[in-house]
């Protein structure tokens, strides 16, 4: 056998030296039942934690012992916060007991279950229904526990980092019956005293201790909150029905107030580099804005304002060159126009006398025509004449006759005339006006 | 113009002065007219301008109140 051999203490305390380094026996929970419980008179407690299956010896020292708010009794079942190691003098794995308390927890799990379960199902926990925090908060409100050290985190967190902000405090119960109609009457103060957050916070403490914030009116009633609300109950592991309803869970007091405020270091970091960012915008749109007074500047007209007034000049240049033209074209039309009246004149002069000698030879013509034939029908007339005088009745009355006519005209019969009627008969000098007064047919005619 | 303007007013003016100066389309005694509005909406920019310059450099050089 070449194995080395070793003393039974060396054994012992290479077990114990194993166990207790190892983290997960540390700082354990167990849970059992207790027996064979001794009081020691130096003030130490002696036990066995056993179950169905099980049992360990048990030593809690007088210091944590003493601290204790239960005195256990065999046979009541417990919880213990205690360290695993081995008692070198019996070589016995032993639990070093810090912290015991009645293990009575169950009803109350099985009650906050069935309330976060019930809320959640109503959409008391709905996330789209969470207020937003403000970035930086000028009045922060604060409800928790008088002269408690979840107070002192909050308030010395708020001096450090934002101490800006207006702190508006109302101290109320956070334990026990009539805490959660406290700080649900707290709430409805802090909305009328207009605060931008509101941290609802309190330190650790058993589920019992707690009980206060899984109240189902006080849930509503943070939900029912017009201001965002912050909560920070217990310490990391502990969660209440109000962190499930509140606009943001934060896990410790201390971390409430930070998640509400700015670190006012970091803002006044980000205000230096955001007046940097100011100082250079604003320099560069001054800049950007001289370039543009600048080309005004340079422009052609404000440096030599001649220009103006050349363009113009050039332009009357231009018109009164173009009027030259113009009115050289109008004289050159004007002659024209008065060689062509010229023209028209002699050529209708020239047209004129043809048309006058023309007029002139057929007048003579029709002159010479009319006259001939004036001669010959004047000719005729006289012989015309001269018969007509052969026959006129007044060469007979100058032989005597006479012609006699009564109202109605010429008589040429004695039946055209009644005795009685007045006649007229014409001689060749005038007139006899006459009466008959007997009258005598001719017969045989 | 009995309302003094704004900077970015008169920079809109000016642009417009410009651009009726540019077209030369008005009568040569609004020419004259706008060509004097102009020169002096040049001088009030200019003017305004450093002091702007001056107002920056003023306030950037104040520290921080603690």
């Amino acid at each position: 056998m070449s194995q080395a051999v070793v003393k039974v203490s060396t054994l012992v305390s290479y077990l114990k030296s194993k166990i207790d380094q190892d983290n997960y026996l540390q700082r354990i929970l167990v849970s059992g039942e207790i027996s064979n419980f001794v009081h020691h008179r130096s003030g130490h407690w002696y036990f066995t934690l056993k179950d169905e299956a099980s049992r360990l010896s048990c030593v809690m020292f007088s210091s944590s012992a003493s601290r204790s708010k239960y005195y256990p009794k065999d046979g009541d079942k417990v919880i213990l916060q205690a360290n695993t190691s081995v008692f070198e003098s019996s070589g016995q794995l032993q639990l070093y007991v810090t912290g015991i308390k009645l293990d009575g927890i169950g009803d109350l799990h099985i009650q906050f279950e069935l309330l976060k379960k019930k809320l959640f199902e109503e959409g008391y926990f709905d996330e789209n229904h969470k207020l937003e925090i403000p970035k930086y908060p000028m009045r922060i409100g604060l409800i928790t526990g008088k002269n408690t050290a979840a107070r002192e985190d909050v308030v010395s967190t708020l001096a450090r980092r934002w101490p800006i902000a207006d702190l508006v405090e109302i101290n109320t119960l956070v334990q026990g019956e009539a805490a959660s109609a406290q700080i649900i009457q707290a709430i409805g103060k802090m909305e009328k005293e207009e605060v931008d957050v509101l941290l609802l916070v309190r330190g650790g403490g058993s589920i019992e201790d707690l009980w206060a914030f899984n109240d189902e009116a006080l849930a509503k009633c943070i939900y029912h909150c017009t201001i965002p609300i912050i909560t920070g109950v217990g310490h990391e592991i502990d969660t209440t029905i109000v962190d499930y309803v509140s606009d943001l869970r934060a896990p410790t007091p201390t971390g409430a107030c930070e998640i509400a405020t700015p670190d006012q270091e970091d803002v006044k970091q980000n205000l230096a580099l955001l007046k940097q960012a100011l100082i250079k915008q604003c320099r560069s749109d001054v800049e950007f804005e001289r370039a543009q007074v600048n080309r005004f500047k340079n422009m052609t007209w404000f440096i030599s304002p001649g220009t103006l007034v050349d363009q113009r000049k050039m332009k009357l240049d231009y018109i009164s060159n173009r009027l030259q033209i113009v009115s050289y074209s109008s004289q050159k039309k004007r002659i024209e126009l008065e060689q062509v009246s010229q023209n028209f004149k002699s050529l209708v002069s020239k047209k004129l006398h043809q048309v006058g000698l023309e007029v002139q030879t057929k007048a003579q013509f029709i002159n010479q025509n009319v006259m001939q034939r004036f001669d010959r029908e004047n000719k005729k007339l006289g012989s015309m004449i001269h018969l007509l005088d052969a026959y006129s009745p007044l060469n007979v009355l100058k032989r005597g006759y006479s012609i006699t006519s009564n109202s109605k005209g010429i008589c040429t019969s004695v039946k055209q005339v009644q005795v009685g009627d007045e006649l007229t008969v014409r001689l060749t000098d005038g007139e006899l006006i006459t009466k008959v007064n007997r009258k005598e047919s001719r017969h045989g005619n | 113009m009995a309302t003094k303007k704004t900077f970015e007013q008169s920079m809109e003016r000016l642009n417009i002065i410009v651009d009726l100066l540019e077209k030369n389309e008005q009568p040569l005694d609004e020419t004259i007219k706008l060509f004097e509005e102009g020169l002096g909406l040049v001088q009030e920019c200019d003017k305004q301008l450093k002091g702007f310059e001056k107002k920056i450099d003023e306030l950037a050089s104040k520290k921080v109140e603690e």
